[in-house]
């Protein structure tokens, strides 16, 4: 009886093992050396678009945005199982800012099939990307919990002008990473107009209703992107 | 169909395939029948039957132990004629004896025993005597305990036993011989009733109450009241009845007859064992008992001196009946390497295509090769993949 149970159990799991399957691996290449269009980028969008079938997107977002332009990278690696390995697929991959819908860096590349073990794709800047403006919000919040802030608004001290407004709805889960990292369309790299030494307000919009106001400054330009504190 | 289907499909084929072929090879538990036999002077070894039994149940074998081995021999070849009428009318006397002298509680545990023995064999095959006699002790029982309705109805019962007889004068006083003549008068006006009988298989010998009646299928003229009904056959166990008849009633029994051990009995077969030359005699007699018992092989043990003498009836392929006489402590192991073939002797004289191991192999190549093909096939066309997004190169090789 036993022998037999032996038997029956080595034919289920000779019938029940894997078949044999194909991976193929995409390697993302930052952009050429001397670019720094990656800082800023709190996290990527990944979509893997097989020809004729439903696209299969997954957000890759770290803890922190790329400050360095060395560090332009995904934070982790994202896989598709099931593919037919003969179909093609397109991948597209943009990289955006803390406000989650303004891209920085993007890429797509279309794999002819799985055979290939591994295929490249080149992250490009996106032309049209605003000046970074880089600052720590949790210290700003007092005794408020970043949980639960729903909206953040920057404006000048003093002004009327709105210069940037993040919802956490719009943004996603690009809404964490910290440090803040935005590009803002009124940030000149040159320093003309909003500049170091401008006082700016952000205002902490809360779940309960309530708001958080703090003034931060600009304090310095690093070459890729401005500090404010 | 989808390619990964094909390959788990070619994948299930090839592994039933592989399975089966295992399967094959898998040696069948035997089913086998333990008979304990005594040698002269000493008595049938039947505790070591027991644990022999138990141990060989215990490595997978189905195993008929050695009492209910030797019950069914036995069943159909008991006697049920004058040897075992005498022997029960004398316990009957006995019994009354018991009475007289007050013991009736002895006496009642008698006339049970023998109601329970009549009752088993169908009344037997000697003349409704002993039937009359029980139920003359069951009155005389029923009187002492002062139940009169229950003592009438066994003179009614002995009366329609007996309704020829006459009580002996010796063992009978003349107030019972009167008072079973009386009843037997007043009964004799009574119409009988008709029993059809009919056995399987047909032509058995039908007694009723002790007398043998008539050849069945057949039809039989009987006094109102209970009787018993016994069919015999040659080579069949008997089947017994009883049936109730009304005044004028028509009724009518149907009986099966199990086919009966016709071979060598035990005690044949033990004296053939104690003669040395007639060992492999005595080896062979016990092949029928195997048939009868419907079982792979019977598996006897006698005691030889301060050892144990197995035999194999009919021996496993390749081994002799006689087997080796070991210490009780090895009977088990012994008897199961015994039991073990040592030569393919089932295939032996077939062509190569007579044998159904030739085709079993030949019929799984073909399927491993049919289904080799289908997993080729559909792992060579398309198959699915894993693609992975990465910034992180592979190591160089």
């Amino acid at each position: 009886m036993k022998t037999i149970l032996a038997c029956l159990g080595a034919s289920v799991l000779i019938a029940c093992g894997d078949p044999s399957s194909t991976d193929a691996t995409l390697i993302v290449d930052a952009p050429p050396s001397g670019d720094t269009s990656c800082v800023g980028v709190a996290g990527f969008d990944v979509t893997i678009a097989p020809v004729g079938k439903a696209e299969q997107t997954a957000q890759l977002i770290g803890p922190a945005p790329i400050l360095d332009p060395k560090d332009c990278k995904l934070p982790r690696s994202f896989g598709i199982a099931d593919l037919d390995i003969d179909v093609p697929v397109d991948v597209t991959i943009t990289g955006y800012d803390g406000s989650g819908t303004a891209a920085r860096v993007n890429g797509n590349q279309r794999i002819q099939n799985l055979r290939e073990s591994s295929a490249h794709l080149a992250l490009s800047p996106i032309s049209s990307r605003n000046t970074l403006l880089v600052f720590d919000r949790k210290p700003l919040l007092g005794a408020a919990r970043w949980a639960d802030v729903t909206s953040m608004l920057i404006r000048k001290q003093m002004g009327s002008e709105d210069l940037l407004t993040v919802d956490r709805s719009s943004a996603g889960d690009y809404f964490d990473p910290e440090p803040g990292a935005y590009g803002i369309p009124a940030l000149k790299p040159d320093g003309t107009g909003i500049g170091i030494g401008t006082v700016l307000v952000v205002t902490f919009i809360l779940e309960q209703g309530g708001k958080v106001d703090a003034r931060i400054t600009i304090m310095q330009w690093t070459g890729t992107h401005y500090l404010a504190n | 169909m989808h390619p990964d289907k094909l390959v788990r499909v070619g994948r299930a084929a090839f592994a039933i395939v592989a399975g089966l072929l295992l399967q094959s090879t898998v040696a069948r538990a035997d089913r086998l029948a333990i008979v304990p036999l005594a040698s002269p002077g000493r008595d049938a070894p039947l505790a070591a039957a027991d644990q022999l039994a138990a141990d060989l149940i215990g490595r997978g074998h189905r195993v008929i132990s050695g009492p209910d081995a030797m019950a069914r021999i036995v069943t159909g070849n008991e006697g049920a004629g004058g040897d075992w009428a005498a022997e029960l009318i004398a316990t009957t006397r006995a019994a009354r004896a018991a009475l007289t002298r007050l013991d009736r509680a002895l006496a009642s545990s008698m006339a049970h025993r023998i109601g329970a023995e009549l009752w088993r064999l169908g009344g037997g095959a000697a003349g409704p005597e002993v039937l009359v006699e029980w139920c003359l002790l069951e009155r005389q029982l029923s009187l002492t305990a002062s139940d009169a309705a229950r003592a009438r109805a066994w003179l009614d019962l002995a009366v329609t036993f007996g309704s020829s007889l006459e009580l002996d004068p010796l063992s009978h006083p003349e107030d019972e011989r009167d008072l079973f003549a009386r009843r037997r008068a007043a009964r004799s006006g009574e119409t009988p009733g008709t029993l059809s009988v009919e056995t399987t298989p047909a032509a058995a010998e039908v007694w009723v109450d002790g007398v043998r009646r008539c050849a069945s299928p057949c039809s039989i003229k009987l006094a109102p009241g209970r009787h018993l009904l016994r069919a015999s056959s040659p080579a069949h166990a008997p089947a017994a009845a009883q049936v109730d008849l009304a005044a004028g009633d028509i009724g009518s029994r149907r009986l099966g007859l199990t086919a009966a051990y016709s071979g060598a009995s035990v005690h044949a077969i033990e004296a053939m064992m104690a003669d040395p030359s007639r060992r492999a005699e005595g080896a062979s007699a016990l092949e029928p008992m195997a048939r009868f018992l419907d079982v792979d092989h019977v598996v006897a043990i006698v005691p030889e001196g301060d050892k144990t003498r197995l035999l194999f009836a009919p021996p496993a392929a390749g081994r002799r009946p006689l087997g080796p006489a070991v210490p009780e402590s090895a009977l088990s192991a012994t008897a199961a390497e015994q039991l073990r073939p040592i030569a393919p002797t089932w295939e032996e004289g077939k062509p190569w295509y007579g044998k159904p191991t030739t085709w079993l192999v030949g019929g799984g190549i073909v399927a491993g090769i049919v289904a080799g093909i289908l997993i080729y096939q559909a792992s060579g066309s398309t198959s699915t993949g894993r693609l992975t997004v990465t910034s992180d190169r592979p190591p160089l090789p």
